[in-house]
């Protein structure tokens, strides 16, 4: 397998509702990596004008800070999502010597997989960002990173995370800033923080060698091991 | 009169047809092709591997053994096209091949051990090798007494490798040595074998001859006139089976040879490849996806608007182009100029510009006319009265002579009373039409100025049709307008693009993102000798992993790499197996780093000695 060439795009909505399936979503941020040195290199955030104004819950407002106001005057949700689309597919990779399984970038966030990414397919579907199959076609479908995923890696054997919240326990426990700013890319970059982190990890463990140059972590199969 | 020369600093001269291109450039020369003289220049760049372009001799083997072999003579560079033949490179004496026994004995590193008197005369050309099937021939001529045809006929029946046939000639031949006395019987039959065995890799001289003349010719070209060589090289490069590998390959070699390899510029309007004797430039053909066919219009669009501007394209704006030119060219086709930065020359960032294209491309034909015709008027280039156009004035009923019945009175008083208020409608529309044409429009200064004006509705003085559109417009707007994203010009993200659509980065590479504070070698000052212990900030091209057969660990692994920056190609790097243990996870194909070390004394090859990943 060719080493990953594919950007990794950290993406997060805010919403005015729970429901991936009828919720408005109201902002979206997102920050892309370069997938060899975990860089940002390009940021896209916008409000998104909800289809329906009276589809919000004043809960799902309350968390995300956004007023009505604000929302009647930010740009149509087609066509703020036909923008991020588009952004997105510059960071696609074709072409020799950049092999990949799939060219799109990886998905990647917080919960996106229950949350986001449905979303994400939805507005897809509903604007017609689908493959002639009818998928949605703008992310790599086979690889997500999730940062609860990470979390879990992390704290199954140990209680010192006390929620998988980003404001009660995550942010705290990795001495993020802690004081809100409804500011959809902040989030999105602090969760860009912790997934690098987690990544470079990753890349740490199976490099390191003794001082003979031998790798500490050696598989049977592989020859990379010697 | 007397005809001008110009003299190469080679000595080399030609007549001088017409003056430079531009100024530091070489003037227009007659060269007769085919009344080459001999130059020792054309030997030196062989000498130096420098066989890219060359007939016969561009692969990685062609350049090795040039390189090793050291040409002097017309013989020489025959005889390269018949010993890089797989055959001569596998057909080992002593364990050596015939290439590597032909090299050595040219260059008086081998002795040239002596077989027989009539055999050496046939062999002296080729240093004591069987190269050719001409010297087969010769052989069974003075060996065997064969005359030209039988010889010919004995060098097929062994090419055939048919037993039956082979068992004859071979008897033919022994028969003719004895008949002979030439050479004794048991050396007649070693020669035999001897043949028998070299029909393997063997070429025929007339051929490797003319194909050393070509690759003559090519040298020459490339020695007096690189410029205009490495044009005519890109240019049929579309040939190759691979035009884009072929076009990363020429472009590095230009570089090598400090030829500046420029990106498309649409301004010159050209189709290909071009040069002014100094620079070459992409052409917008040379540009992936960009045919033949798309020149028409892309110069008709260009020549429109420069009429309707009454301006040349040299003298356009960025609005200039995007809305008088934009329009009669595809929108892909546009997206392709601005990645390979044939519209550079407008002083724009090109995702900006990518970003100003798809706002445009979002609106409807009609909206970008509005805002065309309303620029133009602006300028004073289109009348006000043409910008805006009275309405028709409706006409009045006509009244009948005779009206049949009530009913038709009242049909023709309903029709009055319409006609008044359409009557009453125009007045005002006219009123307010005339208002209009009133105003002084002031030039826009940018695509969002141009949006808000377009943004409104007719009925409201604008351009769009319907209140949806101006939703639409106003959130293309609100995104124009606010910072979603950055639209700024990244060196990864250029030099990616440019490799997809030219097929090599031009304008900068990866590595330009990088801080390169550390850095006190180029790939270019390495190639041209530098010595010492040096750090490069480079790119890794490729990497070729193998296990060492010799040394202090065989078995282990050891890399040779081939590397870039932005001044040329690295391909002789190498990272023995006790580094590349330590960095064998920081040498990949892709990634960007300092590679520290110094140059091998024998083979000139960069040994790496250390090597860290840059950082920005």
């Amino acid at each position: 397998m060719p080493v990953n060439n594919n950007y990794i795009v950290v993406f997060d909505f805010e919403t005015g509702g729970l429901n991936t399936s009828t919720l408005e979503p109201v902002q979206i941020a997102a920050v892309a990596l370069d997938p060899r040195t975990f860089e940002e290199v390009d940021f896209f955030q916008s409000l998104m004008r909800p289809l329906d104004m009276n589809n919000l819950q004043a809960e799902a407002m309350k968390v995300n800070g956004l007023k009505k106001e604000q929302l009647t005057v930010a740009p149509e949700q087609g066509v703020v999502w036909e923008q991020f689309c588009k952004w997105v597919k510059k960071f696609n990779r074709k072409g020799k010597g950049r092999s990949s399984l799939l060219p799109l970038p990886i998905p990647a966030g917080k919960n996106i997989r229950k949350f986001d990414l449905p979303i994400a397919h939805r507005l897809c579907k509903t604007y017609g960002m689908v493959s002639d199959k009818g998928n949605p076609n703008i992310f790599n479908d086979r690889i997500t990173i999730d940062l609860e995923d990470f979390l879990f890696h992390w704290f199954e054997n140990s209680d010192e995370l006390i929620s998988y919240s980003m404001d009660e326990g995550v942010r705290p426990f990795f001495g993020l800033d802690t004081q809100p700013t409804h500011d959809a890319l902040v989030d999105t970059r602090q969760t860009a923080l912790l997934i690098v982190k987690y990544l470079k990890l990753y890349r740490d463990l199976l490099t390191r060698k003794d001082k003979n140059g031998d790798r500490l972590i050696k598989f049977a199969g592989s020859c990379k091991g010697k | 009169m007397k005809q001008e020369m110009y003299t190469f600093a080679c000595g080399c001269q030609w007549p001088i047809v017409g003056p430079p291109p531009r100024p530091g450039a070489l003037p227009l020369l007659d060269i007769d092709t085919e009344n080459l003289p001999f130059c020792p220049r054309v030997w030196e760049i062989l000498g130096q591997g420098d066989t890219k372009g060359v007939f016969q001799l561009e692969s990685y083997l062609g350049k090795k053994w040039t390189r090793m072999l050291q040409p002097e003579s017309g013989e020489h560079i025959g005889a390269l096209g018949s010993i890089l033949r797989p055959g001569c490179l596998r057909a080992m004496v002593e364990g050596v091949s015939i290439t590597e026994h032909y090299c050595l004995r040219k260059n008086g590193q081998e002795d040239i051990p002596p077989y027989h008197p009539v055999i050496d005369e046939i062999l002296k050309l080729t240093y004591g090798c069987l190269c050719y099937q001409e010297q087969c021939l010769e052989i069974a001529r003075r060996v065997a007494g064969f005359n030209l045809q039988e010889a010919d006929a004995l060098r097929k029946s062994i090419g055939q490798k048919i037993p039956e046939e082979m068992a004859k000639c071979k008897i033919l031949f022994l028969e003719g040595a004895a008949r002979q006395k030439v050479v004794p019987q048991e050396i007649a039959e070693e020669l035999f074998n001897w043949i028998e065995k070299s029909q393997r890799y063997q070429f025929n001289k007339s051929h490797a001859m003319s194909y050393g003349l070509i690759g003559y010719d090519t040298a020459y070209c490339k020695a007096h006139g690189p410029v205009y060589q490495f044009a005519n090289w890109l240019r049929f490069g579309s040939d190759k089976p691979d035009p884009l590998q072929e076009t990363w390959e020429l472009v590095q070699d230009a570089r090598q040879h400090d030829i500046q390899v420029n990106p498309p510029d649409l301004r010159m309007q050209e189709a290909h490849f071009q040069t002014d004797g100094l620079q070459i430039w992409f052409g917008l053909t040379d540009i992936k996806g960009v045919g033949e066919k798309q020149m028409g219009p892309i110069r008709a669009a260009i020549a429109q608007a420069e009429d309707c501007l009454q301006k040349k394209i040299t003298d356009w704006s960025w609005l200039d182009f995007l809305f008088f030119c934009s329009a009669g060219l595809a929108v892909s086709l546009v997206i392709r100029l601005i990645k390979t930065g044939a519209l550079d020359w407008m002083k724009q960032p090109r995702q900006w510009m990518l970003d100003q294209l798809d706002h445009w491309s979002g609106l409807t034909d009609n909206e970008r006319e509005w805002i065309a015709h309303r620029e133009l008027a602006a300028r004073g280039l289109l009348a006000m009265e043409v910008l805006y156009p009275l309405p028709e004035a409706p006409v009045a009923p006509e009244e009948p002579v005779l009206f049949a019945d009530e009913n038709e009175v009242k049909a023709y008083k309903e029709n009055v009373k319409k006609y008044k208020a359409r009557l009453r409608n125009h007045q005002s529309k006219c009123e307010k039409i005339l208002l209009q044409r009133e105003q002084k429009l002031k030039p826009y200064a940018c695509l969002e100025d141009a949006l808000v004006d377009v943004g409104k509705t007719r009925s409201e003085g604008g351009g769009t049709a319907t209140k949806k559109r101006t939703g639409i417009i106003q959130s293309r707007l609100s995104l124009l307008q606010n910072k979603t994203s950055l639209r700024v010009d990244r060196p990864d993200w250029i030099a990616w693009e440019e490799e997809e659509l030219l097929g090599v980065a031009l304008t900068c590479t990866r590595v330009d993102a990088f801080d390169s504070r550390d850095v006190n070698t180029t790939c270019k000052e390495y190639a041209h000798g530098k010595i010492g212990y040096m750090v490069l900030g480079v790119q890794i091209e490729k990497t070729k992993e193998i296990k060492t057969k010799n040394g202090k660990n065989p078995g282990s692994l050891m890399a040779f790499l081939t590397v870039s920056d932005s001044t040329c190609l690295l391909a002789n790097v190498v990272c023995f197996s006790n580094e590349y243990k330590l960095y064998r996870d920081l040498l990949r194909e892709g990634n960007c780093i300092y590679m520290q070390g110094e140059r091998h004394e024998k083979n000139g090859s960069f040994i790496i000695k250390k090597v860290s990943l840059m950082e920005k």
